[in-house]
């Protein structure tokens, strides 16, 4: 059990290149800490910097208050679940548990115990016997659990758990490690690409990108208010639409409508005309109805329709004169949202409304859903409603 | 493909195999035929002996020259397995696991010195070795040995190595070993086939050595079966000493053999394992 701190550590490798920029971050003990971002954003050099399998260029480490910066792995007392497993494909399934417990010079008993007590949780009972070889995929990535909470370590590092599982199995163990984690209440620190995982595993999540940490938060806060494009773009599921906007007075003037913005807040925007790039997310829009006083209205041609049963999503497309502004930002947040002029924007309905393609329907979105960012820094500049 | 083409092609095969076979064993055959016949008969042109007797194999162990030859090749060619293999694969593991300034040099070097004709060195090694007392003793065969075996023993387990997935040590590190616990407990056990492919080379090529074992040896205290067999002197001067010579050979096949037979399954697994990625 221990918090884990980091103090600004940073990762260079000999060549130059900065994989990991100076970094601050606390992981709370017993939390369930995701660390988020797309291949090559630093996550996984950041775990191995934890657990002392990458030493930090510079910066310290410090678990439970005690520096760890300079101690080798064996002796930081923290398990690892890889990626790729790294069960031993040579020993049991039982001597691949009973291996950290060996080498800690524990009793056989003891480690015989532990072992049955592991396997039970993990319900790997009757499998003790087998070999790697012999087991499934999701059964191996049970023993790899299972190697690293016979030791009760004070912390579990997971590298991608559960990348290598096909769909369905993956689900499943996901509710099965946030279980795991709640009931033994140890800190636990989970890496993901997956954004999904992250915000229904995680306790706290920081979202890293190109060696950077974007922005550390609840999933909640993450969803409710991402600190810039990036975040914006990257947290939900379909992705925010970013559109070009102008901001002129108290108006905000999107490419296919207009809307006041509410009036406690714009005296924290600034004055005159500016330019901004607005994001709404798909389940910001609504169906247009009378009732909606000062809403962002306007008429959507419907390209394409999909009903999934408890949703619907309709894609409709948006002219814009970007200027080729939004293509290269759409291009570096690796999003796929049309290009020249015309934007690929999707909203989520309630599933009980019937549209078909090809048909037009009028839109509506609330002006409290729309994101502002600033379009030099991408930074959300969303005026805070209190 | 129809049944008639599968039992052309399975006669086909089996055919190539028999005649394969019978050209490679027919020496050894015939070595085993003579080493059988009574002195008398060595010249009978008969390739089954007409009458099996142990005369040579008896007379071969009654000279003091040949248990201490079959004793130094044994220790000889042990020792040089041992140490070569040992360095090997810490040379190996290095190579493949550390990223250092020169790791395709040594190789690069390893293969060259493999690729060295060892008559080449042969005279100066000589001198050498009569200079700084190495002459004929075991030090003097199990170095030269070594350095002619080393390569290849490194280039077959750097191939192991190099198969072995990486996050495994990574693991073990995480679980508590030391490096060198986790190359004795995870590495070294993975590439159990690849160190057996290895030792077994090794092996052979100290066993069947000539070269060197004739060149730089003089005497009962260093000299090794395949250099003792050229000193072999029939009973009189007139006489070819063909029988033990054939005796000899048989009983310095056997052990090699029999070594081969027993590891054959992890050799062939071990040959094969780094030719393609799994």
């Amino acid at each position: 059990m221990a918090e884990i701190v980091l103090e600004q550590v940073n990762k260079r490798f000999a060549d130059g290149t900065e994989v990991l920029r100076p970094t601050d971050l606390t992981i709370r003990d017993g939390e369930l800490f995701i660390l988020v971002g797309p291949s090559g954003c630093g996550k996984s050099t950041l775990l191995k910097i934890i657990v002392g399998l990458e030493r930090p260029t510079s910066g310290a480490v410090r678990v439970g208050g005690e520096s760890v910066t300079e101690r080798d792995p064996k002796d930081r007392n923290m398990a690892m679940v890889f990626q790729s497993y790294a069960i031993y494909p040579h020993m049991t399934v039982r001597e691949n548990m009973a291996f950290p417990l060996k080498l800690a010079g524990m009793d056989n008993a003891e480690i015989a115990a532990r072992v049955e007590e592991a396997a039970t949780i993990l319900e790997l009972g009757g499998l003790l016997a087998r070999k790697p070889a012999a087991l499934s995929g999701g059964q191996r990535q049970r023993v790899a659990m299972g190697r690293a909470i016979v030791r009760q370590p004070s912390a579990f590092l997971l590298d991608e758990p559960l990348s290598n599982l096909d769909a369905k199995l993956r689900v499943q163990m996901r509710t099965e490690l946030a279980r795991l984690q709640r009931r033994l209440g140890t800190t636990m620190v989970y890496v993901t690409h997956d954004q999904t995982e992250a915000m229904t595993l995680g306790h706290r999540i920081a979202v890293l990108r190109k060696g950077e940490i974007q922005q550390t938060g609840t999933p909640r806060e993450l969803y409710g208010r991402p600190a810039n494009l990036f975040v914006a773009g990257f947290v939900g599921s379909p992705a925010m639409n970013l559109l070009p906007a102008e901001i002129e007075g108290n108006r905000l003037i999107l490419p296919m409508s207009e809307v006041a913005l509410p009036e406690d807040s714009s005296h924290s925007l600034p004055r005159g005309k500016r330019e901004v790039i607005a994001g709404i997310r798909p389940e910001g829009f609504r169906v247009a109805s009378r009732s909606d006083g000062e809403a962002l209205k306007f008429r959507a041609r419907l390209e394409v329709v999909e009903w999934l049963g408890a949703d619907l999503f309709v894609h409709f497309d948006v002219r814009a004169n970007t200027g080729g502004r939004l293509d290269a930002l759409h291009r570096e947040l690796e999003l796929d949202a049309g290009h020249d002029d015309c934007l690929r924007v999707v909203a989520r309905l309630g599933a009980d409304i019937r549209a078909q393609e090809g048909e037009t329907i009028d839109l509506s979105v609330e002006p409290g859903d729309v994101h502002l960012f600033d379009s030099e820094t991408g930074e959300n500049i969303t005026p805070v409603i209190s | 493909m129809s049944p008639h083409r599968g039992v052309l092609e399975t006669l086909f095969w089996r055919t190539g195999s028999l005649v394969v076979i019978a050209y490679a064993l027919f020496p050894v055959a015939w070595i085993l035929s003579l080493s059988l016949k009574p002195a008398a008969d060595l010249n009978d042109n008969r390739f089954v002996p007409r009458e099996i007797s142990l005369e040579h194999y008896r007379a071969i162990f009654a000279d003091a020259q040949f248990p201490a030859a079959l004793w130094n090749s044994i220790g000889i060619a042990a020792v040089s397995t041992l140490l070569a293999v040992s360095l090997a694969m810490f040379a190996a593991y290095a190579i493949v696991r550390l990223r250092f300034r020169g790791r395709a040099l040594i190789l690069g070097a390893a293969l060259s010195i493999a690729m060295f004709p060892p008559v080449a060195v042969i005279g100066p090694l000589f001198n050498l070795w009569r200079n700084i007392g190495l002459y004929n003793t075991w030090p003097g065969l199990v170095l030269p040995y070594m350095t002619f075996t080393l390569p290849l023993a490194i280039w077959i387990l750097s191939a192991f190595f190099r198969e072995i997935p990486w996050d495994l040590d990574k693991a073990a590190r995480v679980d508590g070993a030391t490096p060198f616990q986790a190359f004795r407990h995870v590495i070294a056990p993975l590439a159990a086939p690849g160190i057996f492919t290895a030792a077994i080379l090794v092996f052979i090529f100290a066993w069947n050595d000539f070269l060197f074992a004739a060149a730089l040896t003089s005497t009962n205290d260093a000299r090794t079966v395949p250099a003792a067999i050229a000193f072999f002197t029939g009973s009189s001067r007139f006489e070819l000493p063909t029988g033990s010579i054939a005796a000899a050979s048989v009983v310095v096949t056997v052990p090699v053999s029999l070594v081969v037979l027993i590891f054959q399954r992890r050799i062939v697994a071990g040959l094969t394992a780094g030719a393609v990625k799994g």
